[in-house]
């Protein structure tokens, strides 16, 4: 996985993530000020926008910013900003996977997103990070972040995210699975193989996430030394 | 000067507190164990499926003339009807335009098929509609409901391209002016050449519009559930192209190049004959959803002094998500596309804020798969 963060000047956050062939730009302003159509008395609303690399939006967007946002809204320190609102900008520069597909670019989106976010300085409670995994259909054999020729093949595609933290001793801590989307033919065998393999990789991812954000404050805050 | 102010403890009837506070009534009803629908926890509302006489292919069709409903389906679960009607049309394929035999389409189609897992599979285009009582663009929740079922449907091979394509007849005139159709399948030998000049493909594409009344609950199932019913009941018309079309061929010849021309004639559909969508039986699997919520301690209802809740479970599981309380309340959710046998073909898995673990998703496999095999046998 390849990361830069604060790329864009007139936002709060910005990241742009690239993972084996698909790569998202993401922008983060907030919290600021909703539409009052927006506005949740008690809590921060949060929008998500995801633009697709090729043409305009349609509805196969809008199950994408779905399934994002039932990820990033319990990460999020919601009850910090109310009546606030942040707005997430989601735009895809290479999907790496064909349309029938969204698993590859919803992953590499989440990831995009926390980065994102940290940068723009919204509270968080844990962070979170996604993965995609596929099942051939010849071996059974799970493939972690398959290739576009890969997920072609494959029969069943999943994505996998995580809500992560680090608890007061530097371990890390599992704290939820945050949203599994399975499609294709597969067993509960399988099922629990995805759920095995997709945390083992989120813990990699996470690990490595930290250590991006770990240097990107080390930089930031240079002054302050 | 002073006043003596009693405060009372304000009393809302439950009916007033489910509305104003949704999360505070759901956990009264667990404590009591039960639910603000007074079902049990693990149990699910009772289903009735058929197909609404609705498609003109119907045992008790009325208006089979004018009506283009090729197959459709009335669910009822609880108080929700969600209604499908599936419509469709005939599209010509492109083919190269260099495409004299048709031998080696076969060995091209198995050679893309181990590249592409998907190039075989087909869909429908659904539209999927929750009646508010009001009128305006579709809502977010129409919109990935909608996505979600042609995703899943694309993705499981239940209907594949092959299903889909139109054997195409031919409809002669005969001397004395009566008029004959004939198709491919019944067809003698030498009239089989009539319809090989014509290399020309079609194939069906269906759609779904789904209406969805009286919700009070996630859609997604039963929609799905209401879709596969649906599709099942799909009789596509035979169809067919004139005569004249099959083997007029005008031959011209402008600046000394010879070239023929075909008259176009539009492919039309048989009124009367039909033959029944072939699903891929094996891959049918139904849906259906959970929900798991922490139980809030303080908002529990006082026990007898002498009641000890020492092992009391701190989550429960919900089966069949249903009313408002349970829907707003409830963030940790499950839905399993599955068949009885626990062949999956569909699963999404969102941890709101209650923590799933992997006992809640085994149970949940389980009840899923014993849901599938009872809708099975009413569907």
């Amino acid at each position: 996985m390849e990361t830069t963060t604060h790329v864009l000047g007139h936002v709060d956050g910005s990241s742009v993530v690239s993972n084996s062939g698909t790569k998202v730009i993401c922008s983060v302003s907030g919290p600021m000020e909703p539409k009052s159509r927006q506005e949740l008395p008690t809590q921060l609303a949060l929008e998500i926008i995801v633009k697709p690399a090729e043409g305009v939006q349609s509805t196969r967007e809008k199950l994408m910013e779905d399934q994002i946002r039932s990820v990033l809204t319990p990460v999020l320190a919601r009850y910090l900003h109310p009546r606030q609102f942040v707005q997430i900008c989601l735009q895809v520069l290479e999907a790496g996977e064909s349309r029938d597909y969204t698993v590859k670019e919803v992953s590499v989106c989440v990831n995009a997103a926390v980065l994102a976010l940290v940068d723009a300085g919204v509270p968080l409670l844990s962070m979170c990070s996604g993965t995609c995994i596929g099942i051939t259909t010849e071996g059974k054999q799970l493939v972690v972040n398959p290739t576009e020729s890969q997920l072609a093949k494959c029969e069943s595609v999943h994505v996998y995210c995580l809500e992560l933290g680090t608890n007061e001793n530097g371990d890390i801590d599992v704290r939820n699975l945050l949203l599994l989307d399975s499609l294709g033919s597969f067993d509960e065998s399988q099922l629990f193989k995805v759920l095995e393999t997709g945390e083992k990789e989120c813990i990699r991812l996470y690990t490595e996430l930290r250590s991006v954000i770990k240097d990107k404050v080390a930089k930031d805050f240079v002054w302050r030394q | 000067m002073t006043e003596s102010i009693d405060i009372h403890p304000i009393v809302f009837p439950p009916e007033v507190l489910a509305r104003i506070s949704p999360d505070i009534s759901l956990q009264r009803h667990l404590s009591l164990e039960t639910r603000p629908c007074s079902r049990g926890f693990e149990e699910f509302r009772d289903v009735a499926i058929n197909d609404g006489n609705i498609s003109r292919y119907s045992t008790n069709c009325q208006n089979a003339t004018t009506n283009n409903i090729i197959g459709s389906s009335l669910l009822r679960s609880g108080k929700t009807f969600v209604i499908t009607s599936i419509t469709g049309g005939i599209i010509e394929e492109t083919l190269p335009a260099n495409n004299t035999e048709d031998v080696g389409e076969e060995e091209l189609m198995k050679l893309s098929e181990d590249t592409d897992r998907l190039c075989e599979n087909s869909t429908i285009y659904p539209v999927v509609e929750v009646q508010r009582g009001r009128v305006g663009g579709p809502t977010d929740e129409e919109m990935i409901t909608s996505e979600k079922l042609y995703k899943t449907l694309l993705h499981s091979g239940i209907l594949k391209k092959t299903a889909l394509a139109v054997s195409c007849g031919i409809r002669r005139t005969e001397e004395d002016g009566s008029v004959t159709t004939i198709y491919s399948d019944e067809l003698l030998d030498e009239e089989k050449k009539i319809n090989e000049a014509n290399n020309r493909k079609w194939s069906y594409v269906l759609y779904a519009k789904i209406q969805v009344f009286s919700r009070n609950g996630p859609i997604y199932d039963l929609c799905w559930n209401s879709l596969i019913s649906a599709l099942k009941t799909v009789q596509l018309p035979r169809a067919f192209l004139d005569e004249r079309a099959a083997d007029l061929k005008i031959a011209i010849r402008t600046r000394g190049r010879s070239m023929t021309i075909r008259e176009t004639y539009d492919i039309l559909c048989d009124p009367h004959k039909s033959l029944p969508l072939k699903l891929n039986e094996g891959e049918l699997c139904y849906g259906s959803n959970y929900g798991i919520i922490d139980i809030e301690p303080l908002a529990q209802l006082a026990k007898n002094d002498d009641e000890m809740d020492v092992d009391k479970p701190t989550s429960v599981l919900l089966a069949d998500i249903e009313t408002e309380a349970e829907e707003s309340s409830i963030l940790s959710t499950l839905s399993l596309t599955t068949n009885k046998n626990g062949q999956f073909k569909a699963a999404t898995i969102i941890g709101g804020d209650s923590k799933i673990t992997p006992e809640m998703i085994k149970r949940c496999i389980f009840l899923s798969k014993q849901r599938s095999k009872d809708i099975e046998s009413k569907v």
